[in-house]
């Protein structure tokens, strides 16, 4: 070797790992065909750095908790339908593997996920409910570009997004709160919108959350698994205990099942460790049904409050939908610290339901604007029978000084939840004027229940707030 | 014998890849200085987590210990010991803190071994003809198998403990504190490239001083 080869080997090193990193495999010969005199000792080095990698992994768990890293990753150099060839396993599903691919045609990364071997049932059947899944287009949700077969292999290939999973974050040093919170707010609006189009996830947990080079979450690997499941598509899937809800453990569960989990990804997001004290499988599902323990540092009342909502033992007593989740969220991330203790919100929302009731009965003055509220579920008209727990609520405006009426609480999750109304089945888009030009806000809707007194559930109607012009 | 890593590239920026804008480490450390007695609780938290998940990793090769618990009681004097070594140390800087960690997560793994694994300590399952077959003509020369056993991983801390400053600062922080490349280039900083260097650097040098891999 000449004096300068240890640089020029560095540096072939640093190209072979990039290249490797890409899903390249190139012989030392090909990196060093300009220096023939190097090849034997590159080769010799990339050998050694390539059987290195348990230094880089850092879970340390016994490989019978290893669910997500791929074990016999037989699929290694395959090339499907003579454009995607398999080069890396990235992780591993309830019945799939995930491979980092490379698209041939286009040139590019992708993702692959592949079913192991006797696990799709149904191929006609599972492929159909890919694509189902597929339709979904959303910026939290990983976009899949294909859904195809080869010979006996279904497969379904989606955007590689580079920069790692949740569960690489919270393996490494806690994350700052604020930034974890938007991370789960990016999701449960994500979970939101494939709710609201009749896809559960029923597999949330940090590994099948992506988070991009710009910081944003998305959903990895959605809702293929177990929508495929309930359909009959695939066997059956035991799903991953520690974030399963308890309804999963005995089969049940609905779009709730996924807030829980996502409340028990908020939790280790936040703390690093899950909200059980249990590790060992069975006693792991007892604690699942007996209740999980929210332990936040102090300080975190707000975010304590919101994870304790998101897993309660009773769906019932969850979040009625992701947007409700989301919504908390984002009011503590608007207002990290409360402004206003418990009693005083109460007041508050008091004198607010005065002013609104006030303004609906008779349309006069209030402060420096006026209120109408129209029915819009009946004919446009002044209407006298808001429901008293929208009124309770403040849901209709909240009025102040300015002459500007401002929606700071309008039908969000928040409220919505705390007076017991639920959001069902989607009815489309409200929009809600604020009076100002361009001001309107679009505020995704569900069909609003109430309980009457008989506690059966009665729909709520949907109103149009708008000011009136002032009369000075 | 391997090259020394002269650092000769250019040193690119590390703006956009900023610890603090990452994962709050530099925000933990700045409230640490600043006597935020709950940023020091989160950054002592993660040293022990660190401690825990490379005590797995020691023992999941010992089926008796492999269970969770187990596994916490053989660790609970360890991160008692941890947190109080770290505890009264006054962190100056990012470096300085996952210095002290990892030179102490070291320390209580060595001890662990030594004191917690029985009458036979480390030699306990020691044999060195496990190794794979060598089924793809490449040479077992050229592995670097991970540890099998204690005293294994007791020689892999030793060896590590023994290395030049230049390599065992980025074993530190990436194998015992657990931190991203991004982060580490951050905390040493240097691109993210010098730090892959250095990274594969330390890594072949490990790996001789393991008497290419196969420890004795």
């Amino acid at each position: 070797m000449t004096d300068d080869s240890p640089d020029v080997l560095a540096e072939l090193l640093l190209r072979w790992e990039e290249l490797f990193e890409r899903g390249h495999d190139v012989p030392a010969a090909e990196l060093a065909a300009g220096e023939p005199h190097l090849v034997a000792e590159l080769a010799r080095r990339i050998e050694i750095l390539k059987s290195s990698t348990w230094l880089d992994a850092d879970t340390g768990d016994p490989p019978s908790d290893r669910a997500d890293q791929p074990r016999t990753p037989t699929a290694m150099g395959r090339v499907l339908l003579g454009r995607y060839r398999i080069d890396e396993p990235v992780g591993r599903g309830g019945y799939a593997d995930v491979y980092r691919a490379y698209d041939m045609e286009l040139q590019r990364n992708v993702a692959i996920k592949l079913p192991r071997d006797g696990r799709v049932v149904n191929p006609d059947a599972f492929l159909a409910e890919a694509r189902r899944v597929a339709r979904l287009k959303h910026p939290g949700l990983v976009p899949v570009h294909d859904v195809a077969r080869d010979g006996d292999a279904c497969f379904i290939v989606s955007e590689f997004v580079e920069g790692g999973t949740l569960a690489d974050r919270i393996a490494g040093p806690i994350p700052l709160a604020d930034r974890a919170v938007q991370w789960i707010l990016d999701i449960a609006d994500a979970l939101e919108y494939a709710h609201l189009h009749g896809i559960i996830h029923r597999d949330i947990k940090p590994a099948n959350i992506l988070i991009d080079h710009h910081g944003r979450a998305l959903v990895g690997d959605f809702g293929i698994a177990e929508s495929a499941t309930r359909s009959g598509t695939l066997a059956p899937t035991a799903g991953t205990l520690r974030y399963m809800s308890p309804e999963q453990l005995t089969g049940g569960g609905d779009h709730r099942s996924d807030i829980y989990s996502l409340g028990v990804v908020l939790h280790e997001a936040l703390t690093g460790r899950l909200p059980y004290d249990a590790d060992d499988p069975q006693a792991l599902r007892r604690e699942i049904t007996r209740g999980a323990t929210v332990r936040l540092p102090p300080g975190r009342n707000t975010l304590t409050a919101i994870c304790s909502r998101s897993l309660q033992r009773r769906p019932d007593d969850r979040y009625a939908s992701a947007a409700h989740f989301a919504a908390d969220l984002r009011r503590a991330m608007d207002n990290p610290r409360p402004r206003w203790s418990r009693r005083a919100a109460w007041a508050f929302a008091a004198c607010c339901a005065a002013l609104s009731a006030t303004a609906l009965l008779t349309t006069r003055s209030v402060g420096s604007g006026r209120m109408e509220v129209k029915d819009l579920t009946g004919p446009a008209s002044l209407s006298a029978d808001v429901p008293a727990s929208w009124r309770r609520a403040g849901v209709l405006a909240e009025i102040r000084g300015t002459g500007k009426i401002e929606f700071p609480r309008l039908p969000t999750s928040a409220y919505a939840l705390e007076f017991d109304l639920e959001i069902r089945e989607p009815l489309g888009r409200v929009t809600i004027y604020t009076g100002e030009p361009g001001s309107g806000v679009d505020i995704p809707m569900g069909h609003l229940w109430e309980q009457d007194r008989e506690q059966r559930r009665i729909p709520c109607r949907l109103f149009r707030a708008q000011p009136l012009a002032s009369t000075g | 014998m391997l090259p020394p890593e002269n650092g000769a590239l250019p040193q690119a920026t590390t703006q956009g890849m900023t610890l603090s804008s990452d994962t709050g480490l530099q925000g933990l450390i700045d409230g640490v200085r600043s006597g935020d007695a709950t940023a020091r609780e989160l950054l002592l938290d993660h040293a022990c987590d660190r401690l825990y998940r490379l005590t797995r990793k020691m023992l999941r090769h010992y089926p008796t210990l492999r269970r969770w618990e187990a596994t916490d009681d053989v660790l609970q004097n360890s991160l008692v010991r941890l947190h109080r070594a770290l505890a009264e140390v006054d962190v100056a800087t990012v470096a300085h803190f996952f210095n002290l960690a990892a030179t102490q997560i070291r320390r209580e793994l060595l001890d662990l071994v030594k004191h917690h694994m029985g009458p036979e300590g480390a030699g306990r399952h020691h044999h060195t003809d496990h190794q794979p077959p060598d089924d793809d003509g490449g040479s077992l020369q050229n592995r670097f198998m991970e540890p099998e056993n204690m005293a294994m991983w007791t020689e892999f801390h030793e060896a590590v403990a023994r290395l030049a400053a230049e390599h065992r600062e980025v074993i530190d922080l990436l194998f015992y504190d657990g931190i991203s490349q991004h982060e580490a280039a951050d905390v040493l900083g240097v691109s993210i490239r010098t730090l892959k260097r250095r990274w594969q650097q330390a890594k072949l040098v490990l790996h001789e001083a393991l008497r290419d891999g196969r420890f004795t």
